[in-house]
């Protein structure tokens, strides 16, 4: 009866709200469309979740032939305005309106058939069947051989055998755009394509979103919170900040400060700030100093499965106190690599030998003392159905409690802190992790970890999907861990994020490590090269 | 915080409406059926409700009566719980009843508390066991786990079918048409406790630790987490630990649905032989309580509390039922459509949460929003 009631009242809320917009004196004429070389614009667009306002009265433009991007840290409202703008949201208020009419769609499928194609950071393609499947399910009527010349044509290196679950993030996502390329889109709306690109994938991924703009008038808008990827490939930029649109300007007349300052308001950039001269900036005053020896790691290797990559034969030590950087774009083993460190994944050959003193000689890893952040959260790491305070107890169970009982007064307590320690935006710890935004669900793993007393701590990727404010708070929880005895082991594809916190630095190119050298015997020319697979 | 607890009684007040509107849906798409077939609705319905809940001491009897399938259920939610898709209920509950009887009568001694222990242990570890084998099944060599445990369900009902007619059979049944088990021996009948059956005490004792153990201990809560995502539940527990939990899941749910089983022989105190070999009617042994406890498990929101209404209802309507079948001509598999049309009513039950939390957010098109099984 209660929620009838709620509901009841929402309406009235909207209607008056629709009342309220149609008693306005009418824009003169026809045109409806404000931006001039518009093809879908939202108008004055609302949305709400119950009492939030995620977009409060935003306008914003898609124009053809350009690629635009709507910047905003987590939660700004970057997401659900595009959801709003494809049909996937109903918007409260406001209008959308694409080529000239006004558009009202009732799904995303609607959308898509007048040739609006988003694609989210959570892949649409149908994991357990082929690439090859895949496409022959959007284009019934193609063959093979145009699917292989269509992979041709977006420089694409996948088999079409190869099953979509096993491809990496980035590859899933290339693939999808190629999809809605090849589907004659007129606008295509990327949520955060950069989050799962790898570093050297960028520069052809967006030349090729430009090329495709500018040959078919295809309007593109991304999303992104990576500032550099916004000055270095977009025309126009547009900030959100708490779902209002707080800047509109070429991308040309602006600058990374001005862009930092209108999407965190405080013109701080935080502690870290990205240089162009490698390796020099280390952001703080109290480097981590390497301690003792914890794990030997020797000859490593793990038998390609399916068709996920193997390693060939790694080989490096950790020291606590010392964080190893191993880098290498998406897909060359580097997950394989960890998770076989970490023990999920069997290895075909090689030890790995725990130094502890605690540790009887050469023997393996003890799960409870390893922090691990997946590639994949959502897959390993995470329990999306339930609370956060229940996902904080996952690998913190044993900790919190020393008795065969759940204490979760103190689960309650350490994800508190989890919380505001990297400010994850929700009601409170009994919020289910499935209904946070996506990188409000990365912060609650890395929190979790964050927490744990171990000697060793994984983390893959621990940046995917983070604003430039969280990053910064996550990089000083990093080293302050380094500081504090912990041998952390980072895996990343960003070469920024790597020089600024790694000790030691390790190339990876299709399951090969290189030799995991001190950070001053790198340059940045000599690590892009061996990303690459082109030798120094 | 408030605001945020508030939020959380407010989702709960509605699971329970939710629960009771869906329930109502289910007995008035039965109401249709029984139109349908030329009676009363309404005059069927009264029958039943005043058959059941019309006295005191026909409100007492229907208590005492859903011990077993209050047990079934608790069986199954945790099962369900931790993902493992038990469609077996039926067997592992017949297998337990005729274990209890088997291992009492051969017992035979005077001592009532020893016959009853010793036949609810066999009852628990040979439903166990049967339930286990689809969980083994599952983890080490990937067999769908509804499919085995539905499949060894069968098995089940044939195995007993075959032991009920040879070495278990009744010799009074040696010449009667309907082949029944010998009964079970009056020691290990449960007596009588202030007022109540003991089997009923029994019951709501398993409904509460099984409560505390869910959501109080590391055991309770790591069921949970393997149910809600095995691969993240394998990466921080060890991959062998996660497995080997997840068997002792489908052993400890086999046997509290053997246990179920055992008690149920207080009520029916033999088992008839199914006809054309092994097929168990509704009216049979189980009185389909492996199927109508899935029902009430998720009408339950998975909560061993909410099992004790949810099992006195469902009892009502079968033995209600069966009155009707016998004053009113209306088959008593009404009992079992009607669970029937709850698990298909509540197959819907997420959608229209959704539909009423979120006001007006479409329900995703793109992310799915049925967790994948696995």
């Amino acid at each position: 009866m209660r929620a009838r009631s709620v509901s009841n009242c929402k309406r009235c809320e909207s209607v008056r709200k629709v009342v309220y917009i149609s008693d306005r004196p009418k824009k003169s004429g026809f045109t409806k469309l404000k931006t001039e070389g518009a093809i879908l614009e939202g108008q004055d667009l609302v949305k709400r979740f119950g009492a939030l306002v995620a977009v409060n009265h935003a306008t914003l433009a898609v124009r053809r032939g350009e690629i635009d991007v709507l910047l905003g840290e987590n939660g700004a409202g970057k997401s659900t305005y595009l959801k709003s703008l494809n049909g996937y949201l109903k918007p409260d208020a406001g209008s959308v309106y694409f080529e000239d009419r006004k558009v009202n769609f009732t799904s995303a499928r609607d959308a898509i058939r007048s040739g609006i194609y988003t694609v989210y950071q959570r892949s649409s393609l149908i994991n357990s069947f082929s690439v090859g499947e895949n496409l022959t399910l959007a284009f019934p009527g193609k063959s093979i051989s145009d699917f292989r010349e269509m992979l041709k044509r977006y420089e694409l290196a996948v088999d079409l055998n190869s099953r979509v679950s096993l491809l990496s993030s980035g590859v899933k996502q290339r693939l999808e755009v190629t999809r809605a390329l090849e589907s004659e889109a007129k606008v295509l709306l990327l949520d955060e394509p950069t989050s799962v690109l790898a570093y050297e994938e960028r520069d052809e991924f967006f030349k090729g979103l430009a090329r495709s703009a500018k040959e078919r008038g295809i309007g593109i808008l991304i999303t992104t919170h990576k500032l550099q990827d916004a000055i270095a490939y977009c025309t126009r930029a547009t900030v959100m900040r708490a779902g209002r649109v707080v800047m509109q300007k070429l991308v040309s007349e602006t600058s990374l400060n001005e862009l930092t300052t209108a999407m965190f308001q405080t013109a701080s950039k935080g502690a870290f700030e990205v240089t162009e001269e490698f390796g020099k900036t280390r952001p703080m005053s109290e480097a981590p100093r390497r301690g003792e020896k914890f794990m030997d790691i020797a000859g490593l290797s793990v038998a390609a499965d399916g068709r996920r990559r193997g390693v060939a034969s790694a080989s490096f030590t950790l020291y606590r106190g010392e964080i190893v950087g191993i880098i290498g774009i998406a897909g060359n083993g580097q997950v394989e690599l960890a998770e076989a460190i970490y023990g999920i994944r069997n290895r075909s050959s090689g030890t790995i030998r725990v130094l502890s003193p605690k540790a009887k000689e050469g023997s393996e890893p003890d799960l409870a003392r390893i922090g691990y952040v997946s590639d994949d959260p959502v897959q390993i790491g995470l329990a999306l159905d339930l609370s956060i305070r229940e996902n904080f107890g996952i690998s913190l169970l044993n900790q919190s409690s020393k008795t065969p009982l759940v204490d979760w007064k103190a689960l309650e307590k350490l994800s508190q802190e989890g919380i505001r320690g990297l400010e994850i935006k929700c009601d409170s710890p009994g919020v289910v992790v499935r209904e946070l935004s996506g990188g409000n669900i990365q912060k609650v793993i890395v929190a979790r970890e964050f927490a744990r007393n171990v000697d060793l701590l994984i983390l893959v990727h621990p940046g995917r999907g983070l604003d430039v404010h969280t990053t910064s708070l996550l990089y000083d929880r990093i080293m302050q861990l380094a500081r504090n005895g912990v041998a952390v082991l980072l895996i990343s594809e960003d070469v920024d994020e790597i020089s600024l916190l790694a000790d030691r630095i390790g190339v990876i190119f299709e399951g090969r490590l290189s030799e995991v050298k001190p950070k001053d015997q790198w340059s940045r020319q000599t690590m892009g090269a061996m990303m690459v697979g082109v030798k120094a | 915080m408030n605001a945020s607890k508030s939020s959380e009684t407010r989702r709960q007040t509605l699971n329970v409406l939710l629960s009771i509107i869906i329930v109502l849906l289910a007995v008035v798409i039965g109401a249709v059926l029984v139109f349908s077939s030329g009676q009363n609705p309404i005059t069927a319905y009264a029958t039943i409700f005043s058959s059941t809940f019309g006295s005191t001491s026909d409100f007492l009897n229907t208590f005492e009566l859903s011990a077993p399938l209050i047990l079934v259920t608790l069986g199954l939610l945790l099962a369900f719980r931790t993902s493992f898709w038990n469609g077996g209920g039926e067997g592992q509950m017949l297998l337990g009843g005729l274990a209890g009887i088997a291992v009492t009568h051969t017992l035979n001694l005077g001592n009532s508390f020893v016959m009853i222990t010793a036949g609810l242990v066999c009852a628990f570890l040979v439903g166990g066991a049967w339930a286990a084998l689809s969980g083994a099944m599952k983890v080490w060599f990937n067999v769908d786990d509804i499919v085995s445990s539905l499949l060894l369900s069968v098995v089940a009902s044939y195995l007993v079918s075959y032991l009920v007619r040879i070495p278990f059979r009744s010799p009074n049944s040696a010449e009667s048409a309907i082949i029944s088990s010998i009964s079970i021996p009056n020691a290990a009948v449960f007596p009588t406790l202030f007022g109540l059956n003991t089997s009923i005490w029994f019951a709501l004792t398993a409904a509460v630790v099984m409560y505390y153990v869910l959501s109080r201990t590391k055991f309770g809560f790591m069921t949970k987490v393997i149910g809600s995502n095995r691969q993240t539940a394998a990466a921080y527990f060890g991959k062998s630990r996660t497995n080997w939990m997840f068997v002792l899941v489908t052993f400890l749910s086999g046997g509290i649905i053997g246990l179920g089983g055992m008690v149920n022989t207080t009520f029916t105190s033999n088992i008839i032989a199914g006809a054309s070999g092994g097929a168990y009617s509704a009216a049979g042994f189980t009185s389909s309580y492996g199927f109508i406890g899935i029902a009430i498990a998720f009408l339950a929101q998975l909560n061993p509390i909410a099992v004790i209404p949810g099992s006195i209802f469902f009892v009502a309507l079968v033995t209600g039922g069966l009155g009707l079948s016998v004053q009113l001509q209306i088959p008593a598999s009404l009992t079992v459509t009607i669970s029937g049309m709850v698990v298909l009513v509540l197959s819907l039950r997420e959608t229209i949460v959704k539909r009423l939390s979120r006001f007006g957010q479409r329900p995703s098109m793109v992310e799915p929003t049925i967790p994948e099984r696995g």
